[in-house]
């Protein structure tokens, strides 16, 4: 599952390489080797994924990966910090100068980051790979997994009320309507119950107030109380009970990262912020068949997908 | 201090540690198994309070107070789950079923728009409960019910590829309340079983040591009764010797040896005693006269010789009070002086005049013996009679011989002068004069030689006979000896001349009766044959006296001088002598 699907993405993947690797040996043997610092946040399963892979992806190229577990950040010479996670991304901001390029960081969290550090070192090229999928692609997700619904729900605590403009015009993009409910001192369940009497889908926006470990269960069997599937944003959630998601595994993050260290190396330039660009469709089927929704294989949403990608762009 | 047979002391002695254990038993298994109702209890309960949070969650996420209030209802079917409370930690929201102790009961269910008011005011209530459980004190145990807390919390579902869980949400909590009705009641039932049991139990070596002891108590038993049988007299009564317990039969032999010793003692006793017994009967059915008076003076017993004697038989006799003999002849002193003498001496002796039944008096020797006079209640007397009436007869024939003259019944010269010693001793203190005159027949001589001694003896009765007529009763007339006749007139006058008057008046008169004819029958072979007719005179000495002047010798002596003048002068005559 971890692997890329698709044969397509495999052979852009393969050409991509190869022109790298033209680009670095035309560069020539003066080219100095890039010394990268890799800092994970955590030594988990995730983080050695995405290591491992960030590390065979820079293999052939002239850098020197330091992969390091750690709370302080190196003062070895490196030219580069790659961080893995919220944790190690906030180290490496906060104490050292050199450029880091942030991975597997909520949008959220990165602005966050930026906003509360980026301040004091403005000089310093800071980037990032979010972990979340932009909103449009989960959008044309929903459109293409359930064309037949038209009412998106969402719910927000009340400190984000801002985004809902953004969002309910990419939802009008699609010709779906958002069904916006804001989540009160009520308790969540008022709210919870209100946005499904209303909505088709109940799309998960990142918002650990919302939805937490704790909260999850209840949402999703007040959920299917309804018959409103709810769509996830990663594998835990399809696992818990979600219908569907859409999400970049570590791999798939690690890869372009990857990229983005051999673009930094050609150009000493960080690419600007950007959202993962593989991405992987993951359905439950038992859920599927409980709210008796017909969803199509992943394949042929992903199809559906870039059709509509093309389409709007 | 208790007595027990020994049935049941050896029952006693077997029971009481068989007792002992199996109350300790007893007390231990119940102990345990109560221990282990209370765990079960207390399991089940948890288990309970667990299953009704996990299923709690959702309606309280979701306010569902129709799904809770099921839940609630359906968890109260539970046994022993009296009462449940489901509590939302956010919103206080409420819902009870079943019963608390120790909380009024809720009142009739009311309109959902004021349930959130009422549901404050009965958590108010509940205040003492919900402070006694909590998540530190999970379970409270009171005297009628186990109460458990349960807080409902938020099942986690990790979000994340770490499988990192936030901390847990606690969204409200549960309380059960568990009755121990049942446990109580199933502890209170496994009492009785158990006790039930032990009793049983108990009831069987009882009654085998109850059947068992038979073979040790009924031989102790049997000697027992043999003793007590011996102790009442049955003296025949021997234990059986054949015994299976050594000791037993020991004691069976000498409890035999020793009867059979005291039966031929007894009977040795038994022999002296009817002998002795026999003859106290002879020696009762003697010839005297025999009566046994009880303490109560009635009599007890006469024998033959007593009713032969006063006429009343032994029917008659017995329970009578022995007065009805009495004669009347003896006054209270008499009587008083006798009982005396007996309470002094246990014996009296002495002669009473009784009355037989046919009103005849009697003299009887009587002798009076007490017998047992330490004891008055078991006191008696035995008196025996004689009949002396013959002996009184022959007493005052004695008596007459040798006072009287036995031929004309006068005093004789003993009585005479005894008579008139007494006479002179009066007389000296009256100061009244006496005279003694001397009689002597004239011619009596010749008609005892003629006719005999029968016609003289006759004669002299006549004479007898012819004095006596002519004196005062207080007089005496005596037969001097022979044919002399002494008549003594007492306390004749204080004067001399009167009374010499007085005698001479009574000599004369005398001499004149004397000298009448006297008609003697002449009697042959007991018939009368011929009546003579004799004649004959008398002269008379008297003497008169006045106290002591002379003795009586003295008087008698004058007197006869007197009479010997007169005989000398002419006979027929009276002649005084002198006084000095």
């Amino acid at each position: 599952m971890l692997k890329p699907s698709g044969s397509e993405n495999r052979f852009l993947t393969l050409l991509m390489l190869l022109a790298c690797v033209a680009m670095s040996m035309s560069i020539g043997a003066q080219a100095k080797t890039l010394n990268v610092s890799l800092i994970l946040s955590e030594t988990g399963a995730p983080y050695q994924q995405f290591a491992n892979t960030f590390k065979e992806a820079l293999a052939a190229r002239n850098v020197d990966v330091n992969i390091v577990v750690s709370d302080v950040v190196s003062k070895a010479r490196s030219d580069l910090i790659v961080t893995v996670g919220l944790k190690s991304a906030e180290l490496a901001i906060s104490q050292s100068d050199i450029p880091v390029l942030v991975t597997m960081v909520p949008e959220s969290g990165y602005r966050g980051l930026t906003n509360n550090v980026a301040a004091r070192n403005d000089g310093q090229l800071v980037s990032a790979i979010f972990l979340d999928q932009p909103l449009s692609r989960q959008i044309d997700f929903i459109k293409a997994a359930l064309p037949k619904l038209g009412r998106i729900g969402v719910l927000y605590s009340s400190g984000q009320g801002a985004d809902l403009e953004m969002v309910r015009k990419v939802v009008a993009r699609q010709d779906l309507v958002l069904v916006a409910q804001q989540v009160s001192d009520d308790g969540l369940f008022p709210a919870l119950d209100k946005v499904l009497a209303d909505s088709d889908v109940l799309l998960v926006m990142p918002d650990t107030s919302i939805y937490n470990s704790s909260n999850i269960r209840n949402i999703l069997l007040t959920s299917y109380r309804r018959s409103v599937p709810l769509i996830g944003i990663s594998m835990p959630y399809v696992k818990a009970g979600a219908l569907c998601a859409i999400f970049s595994t570590p791999e798939q993050l690690a890869v372009q990262a990857a990229e983005a260290v051999s673009s930094y190396l050609r150009t000493k330039r960080l690419p600007s912020p950007q959202y993962p660009e593989n991405f992987m469709i993951e359905i439950n089927r038992q859920v599927e068949r409980s709210l008796e929704i017909e969803l199509p294989m992943q394949d042929a949403i992903r199809v559906r997908m870039e059709s509509m990608g093309r389409e709007v762009r | 201090m208790n007595k027990y047979s020994i049935r049941k002391q050896v029952a006693l002695l077997t029971m009481t540690p068989l007792l002992v254990m199996a109350v300790c038993l007893e007390a231990f298994f119940l102990h345990d198994s109560f221990s282990v109702m209370d765990h079960d209890l207390m399991e089940r309960g948890k288990l309970i309070s667990r299953q009704l949070a996990s299923s709690a969650e959702y309606g309280v996420f979701s306010n569902n107070r129709g799904f809770l209030q099921n839940l609630a209802t359906y968890t109260l079917q539970q046994p022993d789950v009296r009462g449940v409370i489901i509590l939302d930690s956010g919103v206080g929201f409420f819902v009870e079923v079943g019963e608390f102790s120790g909380v009024p009961k809720k009142p009739a269910p009311e309109i959902a728009s004021v349930q959130t008011r009422e549901d404050q005011s009965r958590i108010v209530q509940f205040k003492d409960i919900l402070e006694a459980v909590n998540l530190q004190e999970p379970a409270s145990l009171d005297r009628e019910s186990l109460r458990l807390f349960q807080p409902i919390v938020a099942a986690q579902v990790a979000l994340d590829e770490q499988g990192t869980l936030s901390e847990a949400n606690q969204i409200g909590e549960v309380i059960v309340e568990m009755s121990l009705e049942g446990t109580n009641g199933r502890k209170q039932r496994m009492l009785w079983v158990t006790v039930g049991s032990t009793v049983l139990f108990l009831i069987f070596p009882m009654s085998l040591i109850f059947l068992g002891s038979r073979s040790i108590v009924t031989p102790i038993r049997r000697l027992s009764d043999v003793v007590e049988a011996l102790g009442n007299g049955d003296l025949d009564a021997r234990a059986p010797v054949a015994q299976n317990i050594i000791e037993l039969e020991t004691l069976s032999k000498g409890l035999n040896d020793m009867a059979d010793k005291l039966q031929k003692a007894n009977m040795t006793l038994q022999q002296r005693m009817d002998q002795a017994m026999n003859i106290a009967a002879i020696a009762f059915e003697s010839h005297e006269g025999m009566m046994i008076v009880g303490s109560d003076c009635r009599i007890m017993r006469v024998n033959k010789a007593f009713t032969r004697m006063t006429g009343y038989t032994q029917e008659e006799a017995i329970g009578q009070n022995p007065h009805m003999l009495n004669s009347g002849r003896h006054d209270a002193d008499f009587f008083r002086e006798m009982w005396e003498t007996i309470n002094e001496t246990g014996v009296w002796h002495g002669e009473i005049w009784n009355r037989r039944k046919d009103g005849e008096v009697y003299p009887a020797m009587v002798n009076i013996t007490a017998v047992s006079r330490d004891v008055p209640e078991r006191a008696c007397y035995i008196a025996t009679y004689t009949d002396i009436t013959h002996k009184k007869v022959a007493e005052e024939e004695i008596k007459n011989l040798a006072f009287n003259d036995a031929l004309t019944q006068l005093p004789n010269r003993r009585v005479l002068i005894d008579r008139l010693n007494q006479t002179m001793a009066v007389s000296k203190r009256t100061k009244h004069y006496s005279a003694l005159m001397f009689i002597d027949l004239d011619n009596f001589k010749p008609l005892n030689d003629k006719y005999g001694h029968e016609v003289g003896d006759l004669l002299l009765v006549e004479v007898a006979k012819r004095l006596v007529c002519c004196v005062r009763e207080v007089d005496t007339v005596a037969r001097f000896g022979g044919d002399e006749f002494v008549v003594m007139l007492s306390e004749l006058n204080i004067k001399k001349e009167e009374s010499i008057f007085h005698a001479e008046i009574v000599a004369e008169k005398i001499r004149a009766i004397l000298a009448e004819p006297y008609l003697l029958e002449i009697r042959k072979n007991g018939k009368v044959s011929t009546t003579l007719e004799y004649r004959c005179t008398s002269s008379i000495g008297v003497r008169m006296f006045l106290g002591h002047q002379s003795n009586a010798d003295e008087v008698i002596k004058r007197a006869d001088l007197a009479m010997y003048r007169a005989k000398r002068e002419g006979s027929n005559s009276v002649r005084f002598c002198e006084m000095d």
